[in-house]
């Protein structure tokens, strides 16, 4: 269960999230909808612990997030895809996809790293290749490959079915 | 295939999404935001009556 109360984040002294409360139980899909700045990829990044809270508490199957730093949050089995990908330009597609297993820590990443590949044979096909060489859509894929390498509890995913309209835009979404 | 892999996996997912069929098709649950406050948490099929200002 993802749960969150009273949550308030400001950025430089901004105030973005103002009490949000929410609750997901274990293996729900959850969709964010709203305007731009409305406040959803604040949210997103401060369950992931980008952002401090200001107040509030955010804990994820009674693990209390709040001041936890991300990487342990990676380690808990948290990942986060982010809509501007960023990606490590000058590392291959599997480096950056291995980021986040190698701060957390994650033991046998080859293992966590074969399963992402079955789930999205695409990204395999171009690990060789440095970041930089990707196009837009491709970068969007290795940036859904990463956040599954951590992300075996919670996956946070900002505008994930970009990749799909980038990658197979007159196919059918998988 | 990747959806329905994070599904068997009992993987908790919240995503952003602007594309309501989208929502529709792969949610149990719609968090709507508007200005920094959720106005809106409800089933997919609960919102086709919700306001437009929490759209995009």
């Amino acid at each position: 269960m993802l749960r969150i109360e009273g949550l308030d984040v400001s950025i430089q002294s901004v105030s973005i999230l103002r009490g949000v409360s929410m609750a997901l139980p274990t293996g729900k899909f959850a969709g964010l909808i709203g305007r731009n700045g409305a406040g959803k990829t604040t949210l997103m990044r401060s369950v992931m612990g980008i952002l401090p809270a200001r107040r509030g508490t955010i804990r994820f199957d009674e693990l209390p997030l709040d001041r936890m730093p991300a990487h342990q949050r990676a380690r808990g089995g948290i990942g986060y895809m982010p809509e501007d990908r960023r990606l490590v330009p000058q590392l291959t597609v599997e480096e950056n996809v291995l980021i986040p297993a190698w701060a957390a820590g994650v033991a046998e990443p080859q293992s966590r790293l074969a399963q992402v590949y079955k789930m999205i044979p695409e990204v395999e096909a171009f690990a060789g290749r440095k970041a930089l060489q990707l196009s837009g859509g491709q970068q969007k894929l290795v940036a859904l490959a990463r956040a599954l390498m951590c992300g075996t509890r919670l996956l946070l995913l900002d505008e994930p079915f970009e990749v799909w309209r980038r990658c197979w835009p007159t196919g059918s979404r998988k | 295939m990747v959806m329905e892999a994070v599904r068997a996996q009992q993987v908790t997912v919240l995503f952003v999404e602007h594309d309501m069929d989208i929502v529709n098709r792969y949610t149990h649950r719609v968090l709507a935001f508007y200005e920094g406050r959720i106005i809106a948490d409800g089933e997919p099929a609960s919102f086709s009556t919700m306001p437009r200002c929490a759209s995009t």
